[in-house]
């Protein structure tokens, strides 16, 4: 394995590293591992770091990189927004790694606003192959709001602590002036736009990954509740749907990162051509 | 802001190198040594923002990730103190041969302070920070394992070969073990003609111990209290980045030379 500088565009680049295999697997697609909100290029819990190694083992080259203003990149001026910016800079990605190792098929991986990006991409250009979303776009169902209220209906310290926050005053927390949160990163879409954009996906045939994790608990807590939330799409074979409801979003437990790393791992190969 | 590997072929270190922005020409330049783990992550940001300051006011900055780390080569096996001493050596030839600086500064946080100072004399740092540092290597993981001992779960937890899992990152024993005696009031930097900067969101008293090895020493010492609420072990589900935009404005100016 080698790992080299990538940087693309000028005059203000993308930073980022290429991970390339010594003996490269040539049906295998690129992996392109995306920004997770302002996390820089070496993700949560240096996932993308482990996942660029790992397929390098296997063969497969990959690129993680920052977003204009994220991480190791510096600011463009002329970007909008997440969503309309990312798949045009995902695009000067491949361009680049086309005319630097000849790939022409790519899959992107992302968590959270990663996942937001690698799904806006996969849309609009015709060379990604496959998505790897963790914690992708979810939404409640009812079946979420029956598994979420009814226990605690019957539940004596829900109620007990219902009645307390509403007779305590609010508390500041000022450890906040000090954080900087990409809540600005994630930028929604209509549950119905998704859905549709799924469907054009699996028209397309792209293979798509998606992991749901605990940290999504508050909107989502079963496993199918991803087929329910998109029930207008017609998976066929495309959809390998995971769920791990003990992980949290950023995936600090050392049980599940080894899950989360072998799972994608060995979804990507299953992308290689035949 | 120019990323780039360097040190052994067989051992990559990742950098990113902050060239001065403006023409008032300084041999001086600037390492950042990171903290490690989940801090690593959280004071990324914060590390690019002070590189910036820094090159924003004539300074070269290297900015760099420890064997194991961030994306230089290896794992957490990988990571020891004495490798991170060879780490910072590597790094300072490299700052110097890119920029052909002959003053050398040197800023670490945390456990990065540690090795920070522990550098100091061998790349013949003249200014030192050493953002809450530990006097003490025993105190390094030991607010670390009263927090796992007192509330375990599947993220947290000590492991049987003495090492601990903690926020998403795995310290192995080896590592532990590696900083023995390493912390700063244990190490000597008489005859070093460096000034230092301790620099703490804390009761300065914890520092106190600090200085007052330092003064022993002959070593020209301030100590710095900046009002920043903080908890450098918080785990942020949401991947919020520590950004404490005052300590960082601290760090420059006295690096700069303003009092």
């Amino acid at each position: 394995m080698q790992e080299t500088i990538l940087r693309v565009g000028a005059p203000v680049p993308l930073n980022g590293v290429i991970c390339r295999p010594h003996q490269p697997n040539e049906l295998a697609p690129v992996v392109l591992l995306l920004n997770s909100g302002l996390m820089h290029h070496v993700g949560s819990c240096r996932l993308s770091v482990k996942l660029a190694r790992l397929l390098a083992a296997q063969g497969i080259s990959s690129v993680r990189f920052d977003f204009p203003g994220i991480g190791d990149s510096p600011m463009r001026r002329d970007r909008i927004g997440h969503l309309e910016n990312s798949p045009q800079e995902v695009a000067e990605v491949m361009d680049e790694v086309t005319k630097q190792t000849g790939a022409k098929r790519f899959v992107l991986f992302g968590l959270c606003s990663g996942a937001d990006a690698a799904f806006a991409t996969a849309l609009r250009d015709q060379r990604v192959v496959g998505i790897s979303q963790i914690d992708p776009y979810v939404f409640h169902t009812k079946r979420w709001y029956i598994n979420h209220y009814l226990p605690r209906l019957f539940d004596f310290s829900v109620w007990y602590r219902l009645f307390k926050s509403k007779y305590s005053s609010a508390k500041v927390d000022d450890f906040m002036a000090f954080i900087e949160v990409a809540d600005e990163a994630r930028e929604m879409m209509s549950q119905q736009d998704i859905g549709r954009g799924y469907s054009q996906l699996v028209d397309r045939n792209i293979a798509i990954q998606v992991i749901v994790t605990g940290g999504q608990a508050y909107i989502y807590n079963y496993e199918e509740q991803f087929y329910d939330i998109y029930s207008g799409v017609e998976w066929q074979e495309n959809l390998d749907l995971s769920y791990f409801p003990k992980a949290e979003h950023i995936i600090s437990e050392p049980e599940y990162q080894e899950k989360t790393e072998i799972l994608i791992v060995n979804w990507v190969l299953k992308q290689v051509k035949a | 802001m120019e990323p780039l590997f360097f040190g052994e072929s067989a051992r990559p270190l990742y950098g990113v190198y902050h060239p001065p922005s403006i023409n008032q020409y300084r041999d001086e330049g600037v390492l950042l040594c990171y903290p490690a783990g989940q801090e690593y992550l959280r004071l990324h940001r914060a590390y690019r923002q002070l590189a910036t300051l820094l090159a924003d006011k004539g300074f070269h900055v290297l900015r760099f990730d420890f064997s194991g780390t961030g994306d230089s080569f290896g794992n957490n096996e990988d990571m020891t103190y004495s490798a991170w001493l060879k780490d910072v050596e590597h790094a300072a030839e490299e700052l110097q041969a890119m920029s052909g600086v002959n003053n050398l500064y040197i800023v670490g946080a945390r456990i990065g302070s540690i090795v920070a100072a522990g550098a100091a004399k061998s790349i013949k740092a003249r200014k030192i920070v050493l953002w809450e540092p530990y006097a003490k290597s025993e105190a390094i993981f030991e607010d670390i394992i009263t927090r796992i001992n007192n509330d375990p779960d599947d993220s947290n937890y000590l492991d049987q070969s003495g090492g601990f899992h903690f926020n998403g990152f795995h310290f192995p024993e080896s590592f532990i073990s590696s900083f023995s005696g390493s912390g700063i009031a244990e190490i000597d930097l008489s005859g070093q003609p460096a000034s230092v900067l301790l620099i703490s969101s804390e009761d300065s008293e914890k520092l106190a111990s600090i200085e007052s090895v330092l003064k022993t020493q002959g070593i020209d010492t301030t100590k710095k209290q900046v009002d920043c609420v903080s908890d450098w072990n918080e785990l942020d589900e949401m991947g919020g980045l520590f950004l404490p935009q005052q300590t960082l404005t601290v760090i420059a100016d006295w690096i700069e030379g303003v009092k």
